[in-house]
């Protein structure tokens, strides 16, 4: 769940890594269509459910020439959560886990890009869940920057960012059944940006 | 291990808490303070059970659920004191009307700043005139028919809520629900005991009574504001229970062991058929 936050990040450290030298600072609008927030709980030992975030939305700067200069904001509707169950997104809603009403939106904020490679990074920042804010650490791999190939986009120049990361849900005070339903999220983030 | 079921949490920890404390305290504090007290026993066995199931909150706690942690500290530690002090009627009348309204402003302190509509103003009125309704109930059933019929009420409104709440998509909602019941089923139990073999009708008591009370107001509360999937006529129906005194009152009868014996169980399942109408409403709102 927490792991939508991440994704974003993971872009905007991906955005600054294996960049052509011609590029300057830009920046780059998420796109949700071809973006998604996946996090992954284990149940009871058994398996991992997969859940992902259908309502987000965000803005990463990439700098070519200073990778480690960029940053990284995301927002995410919680009341989007989405399991492919509906009785069990309503109960992922409540004040049991995410607490929607209360607390309709996540946040994500980046503080800091370190550049491990040639297409890889971190991207540290601080994320906001359930009213409690935290510092997280994504990896981000750079995946391709360049023009969209399609007419339709009008040649908008598109980043594109895969990421991962984990979170403990009780740190931001999601305790609901935790350990048995695991304490520990991992998150995938598959992040598109166009350039604004 | 046993300690980590959130049913044993939830149900035989403050069930067995709250008896024992109880015992505890009617033996040390002697036939006069003892039962005054003995209130505290449900207040401790429900904040156990919280701390056990959800973990102390910190302070200042963000989230609704974790402010009901130290809403619940504070109601009781204001009926203890009132019980200590030998329960001023005026005082405890100004609490009754003046706690619901703060516990909604602690619960709902980040939302009502941010502005609301007027129709969420009416469901806030409709909450504080149905808690302080709760509180002024739970007092009038010590009044007519001892600390057992008060406890009785309790109980049958937590389980209601609690199943409420888990037709309502909050599991842990419902569990903290089921410990309130749990607790306060601890003292009544005590309760029912002397008043089996003592035919003694004992105090109902403001710890509990704020302490308790508070609990369940405050479940209630976060049930309506911030869980949707809740049904906010099934917890309408379910104040009727806080009425199951006046219907009861017909039913009492002679005081042999036999007749005190049925008493408390006979009133328990008159306050049980506003909650189970109430359970049935949900579940026809929830769906299958």
């Amino acid at each position: 769940m927490q792991a939508k936050i991440l994704l974003p990040a993971i872009f905007g450290a991906a955005l600054m890594l294996g960049v052509p030298a011609t590029q300057a600072v830009e920046r780059f609008e998420i796109d949700p269509t071809h973006s998604n927030i996946f996090f992954l709980v284990e149940h009871l030992g058994y398996s991992r459910m997969v859940g992902q975030f259908q309502d987000f939305s965000g803005v990463f700067v990439f700098d070519t020439q200073d990778p480690g200069s960029g940053s990284v904001e995301v927002a995410i509707k919680t009341a989007s959560v989405d399991t492919d169950h509906d009785k069990r997104d309503d109960h992922l809603r409540s004040p049991d886990f995410f607490n929607a009403a209360e607390f309709p939106e996540m946040a994500f904020k980046s503080t800091s890009i370190e550049v491990t490679g040639d297409k890889t990074g971190k991207i540290t920042g601080e994320m906001t869940l359930l009213g409690v804010t935290k510092p997280i650490t994504i990896d981000v791999t750079f995946n391709k920057l360049a023009p969209h190939p399609l007419p339709q986009y009008n040649g908008v120049v598109v980043a594109g960012f895969s990421g991962r990361g984990s979170l403990k849900r009780s740190d931001f005070g999601m305790k609901t059944f935790a350990p048995a339903l695991g304490d520990e999220i991992e998150v995938w983030l598959e992040i598109e940006g166009h350039k604004s | 291990m046993l300690l980590d079921d959130p049913m044993f949490q939830v149900g035989f920890v403050p069930l067995l808490v709250a008896f024992g404390l109880a015992a505890f305290i009617r033996i040390i504090g002697g036939p006069e303070r003892g039962p005054r007290l003995m209130g505290v026993a449900a207040f401790i066995g429900f904040l156990l059970a919280y701390a056990l199931f959800e973990g102390v909150p910190p302070f200042p706690p963000p989230a609704s659920k974790q402010k009901l942690f130290y809403l619940v500290v504070l109601a009781g530690a204001a009926g203890f004191a009132l019980d200590l002090t030998g329960r001023s009627a005026s005082l405890q009348r100004s609490m009754r009307m003046i706690f619901p309204g703060l516990a909604l402003l602690w619960l709902a302190w980040r939302q009502l700043a941010a502005g609301v509509a007027l129709a969420e103003l009416a469901t806030l009125a409709a909450l504080w005139g149905g808690g302080a309704l709760a509180l002024w109930r739970l007092e009038r059933a010590e009044t007519e028919g001892g600390g057992l019929s008060a406890a009785l009420m309790l109980i049958v409104a937590a389980l209601g809520l609690a199943g409420i709440a888990a037709m309502g998509s909050s599991l842990s909602l419902a569990l903290l629900a089921v410990a309130l019941a749990a607790a306060a089923g601890g003292v009544a139990l005590w309760g029912y005991g002397v008043w089996l073999v003592k035919a003694t009708r004992g105090p109902f008591g403001a710890t509990t009574q704020f302490g308790g009370g508070s609990a369940l107001l405050g479940l209630a509360y976060i049930l309506v504001l911030f869980t949707p999937q809740a049904s906010r006529v099934a917890l309408l129906l379910l104040l009727l229970v806080f009425f199951a005194d006046m219907a009861a009152s017909r039913l009492r009868s002679g005081n042999t062991l036999r007749s005190r014996a049925l008493g408390p169980i006979l009133f328990a399942a008159l306050a049980a058929v506003p909650a189970l109408a109430a359970l049935g409403l949900a579940t026809l709102i929830s769906g299958p």
